[in-house]
């Protein structure tokens, strides 16, 4: 007797492979059977009417290191079939991390993946130190598979305290990082991550920037005794930078025998050859024997804000950086101040695009207001509001911040990765990994959920770009093999019994709204699922369209192959 | 394949403490200092304009030659 049989199922294997029709049975939280036809009894029979099943998606760039101590769902990305997380990239994880280093990584994580202070301190319990206790501490809870990547900063951080942001290691110091990755990876870390480019709430490099190249070198070594995947970002939005990482990637990746992936590959207006560039480089390497994995996400990026916190939107505009870097009586006052205001306008049409996107001030949408009278303008393009009153735009923004205390919510729309013509190839394109997602980040900036529907809507469906089999692929089998998930990411007798049931006509994310459940009731924009019907993790339904999520909790731990063995 | 990827342009990792005289010292030699520096400032210009307090790493990439034309 299986524990459930899902019959009438168009059933895509994860292989790339052409789907058939037939059935699939799980007991024991594993497939059991699979085939064309399948006989015996199980204690659940779904009929899937003859709907797509595949292996649950792998989601293999988010930062829900935060959020999965108090979400163990990682909702919403659980409701888009995604039933793999991978946390801890860019070199930021919440372990190893020493009680008095916590202050400071909090700050650098809200920094970086822009969550809410609030929300972030009221739902941080901080009760662990080591990475072993970290991920104890919501083993239990999960509803979700969570890989996470051991940290570079916080490595940095545990061994050498402050002096971490300040200096290269010494070759004892190196040997202490390289015993802590080993303890990382014992208690279940699936890799490493680091950075060549952010920075911390101080404007200043993250730990691991201050890494000498032989650092790097000595972790990667570890890396490669137990097979496991280092992760980085790169210079993504200089061709030639960019080329040179890929290089050094390269090197890594044959001297230690590991997959290295950088995230993301972004397409750009301002750097149109960039991904064909990067793409060539990656070719080059992978016939070298390098195993160089490119992320790329699928959507086009929205940016939306609020006058009362920073956003990369204004980074290299000076005078509006600055007054927005003030305390907000401050930025108040230098908006309704008329020298100052003649600068940002002058700024907003004259100033530098930010690295990778191409930003006009009056195409920018009003996304939602604070005050009554203002509500019509939601929705609605500062171009056209301001045509309608036969004033400027960009002070029409500055009025309306100002009335509403700094509350009003602007939208910039399809800033950067919004060329379809020069994406879709690079998309379908076999060296390239779906990811760079970044689930669980910029939460208060933009929905970072639904890249799994959109490929579907967006390259299968309208650009015919992918066929459904290499859609399901590339969300599943292929970022299995790359990060070393060896049980999941196909469907085969034996393996997890990861699975989501879709509609192949409908299947996409839905629009972006704000909602309020963050802990401290703190927003966050989120984008719901269409055409999910079920997705069950490990055997456990985990979510269904019909009666949204279960409540059950199927979800595991992955951990780095040797380990998983 | 023989593993050896020529790099598509010269470039080198800062060593601990350099700045862009130490560089410009190290990498040519047979130049005046100055005249190098202004070089590699031209063709590294993400480290000349990258704000402060960040401040060039042992990470980094500087590039010791022009863009291709």
């Amino acid at each position: 007797m299986y524990d459930l049989i899902i019959k009438n199922a168009r059933i895509f294997d994860g292989t790339g492979e052409p789907p058939f029709h037939g059935a699939v049975a799980v007991s024991e939280g594993r497939i059991a059977a699979m085939g064309t036809r399948l006989d015996g009894d199980a204690r659940a029979v779904v009929d899937a009417g003859g709907r797509a099943l595949a292996p649950g998606f792998i989601d293999s760039h988010t930062h829900f290191d935060a959020q999965i101590t108090w979400d163990g769902l990682a909702t919403p990305s659980l409701e888009h079939g995604v039933t793999t997380v991978i946390n801890g990239n860019c070199s930021l994880t919440m372990a190893p991390v020493r009680a008095r280093h916590r202050e400071f990584v909090g700050a650098v994580f809200r920094q970086i993946e822009e969550m809410p202070a609030a929300a972030f301190d009221a739902g941080m319990r901080w009760n662990w130190e080591t990475f072993e206790e970290y991920l104890a501490s919501f083993r239990d809870q999960l509803g979700i598979n969570v890989a996470t990547l051991a940290g570079h900063s916080m490595l940095r951080l545990w061994v050498m305290g402050e002096a971490a942001r300040e200096r290269c290691a010494t070759d004892d110091e190196i040997a202490r990082m390289q015993q802590l990755l080993r303890e990382c990876l014992d208690a279940g870390a699936l890799g490493l991550s680091t950075s060549w480019v952010d920075i911390d709430h101080e404007h200043r490099p993250v730990p691991c920037r201050l890494a000498a190249p032989e650092e790097l070198d000595a972790l990667c070594a570890v890396l490669g005794e137990y097979g496991a995947v280092m992760q980085v970002v790169p210079e993504f939005w200089d061709p030639d930078l960019l080329c040179v990482r890929i290089d050094i990637l390269g090197e890594l990746s044959r001297r230690h025998g590991i997959t290295v992936s950088f995230s993301p590959l972004f397409d750009s207006n301002a750097t149109p050859d960039l991904v064909q560039r990067a793409l060539a480089r990656v070719r080059l390497q992978t016939l070298h024997g390098a195993r160089v994995v490119p992320q790329m996400q699928t959507r086009p990026i929205d940016v939306t804000f609020e006058f009362d916190m920073p956003t990369s939107v204004f980074s290299t505009r000076p005078t509006w950086w600055a007054t927005i870097l003030k305390p907000h009586a401050e930025t108040l006052r230098d908006f309704q101040d008329a020298g100052v205001r003649k600068q940002l306008v002058e700024e907003a049409y004259n100033g530098l695009h930010p690295i990778a996107m191409e930003v006009h001030f009056p195409d920018f949408i009003v996304n939602r207001c604070h005050l009554a009278h203002n509500k019509p303008l939601e929705g609605r393009c500062l171009r056209d509001i301001a045509a309608e009153r036969d004033c400027d735009p960009v002070e029409l923004m500055l009025d309306l911040a100002v009335e509403e205390d700094l509350k009003t919510c602007f939208t910039a729309l399809e800033v950067g990765h919004n060329n379809l013509e020069r994406i879709t190839g690079p998309i379908a394109d076999p060296l390239v990994q779906i990811g760079s997602g970044d689930g669980g980040a910029h939460v208060t900036r933009f929905a970072t959920y639904g890249d799994t529907g959109y490929l579907f809507s967006r390259f299968v469906r309208d650009a015919g770009a992918l066929t459904p089999e290499q859609a399901v692929y590339k969300l599943t089998g292929q970022v299995a093999a790359n990060w070393g998930l060896v049980d999941r990411g196909r469907l085969r007798p034996g393996l997890a019994a990861d699975l989501v049931l879709f509609d192949l006509d409908t299947i996409d994310r839905g629009p972006e709204i704000a909602v309020e459940d963050l802990p401290a009731e703190g927003y966050r924009y989120v984008r719901r699922a269409r055409g999910v019907e079920q997705v069950y993790v490990n055997g456990v339904l985990a979510y269904s369209a019909g009666d949204g999520y279960s409540g059950d909790r199927g979800g595991r731990i992955v951990s780095s192959p040797r380990v998983a063995a | 394949m023989s593993a050896t990827i020529e790099p598509l342009r010269p470039w080198v990792y800062p060593r601990e403490g350099d700045d862009w005289r130490s560089i410009a010292a190290r990498e040519f030699p047979d130049r005046p200092v100055d005249e190098a520096v202004a070089d590699l400032q031209s063709w590294n210009l993400y480290l000349v304009f990258r704000p402060a307090p960040a401040m060039m790493t042992r990470s980094d990439i500087v590039f010791t030659g022009p863009p291709a034309a």
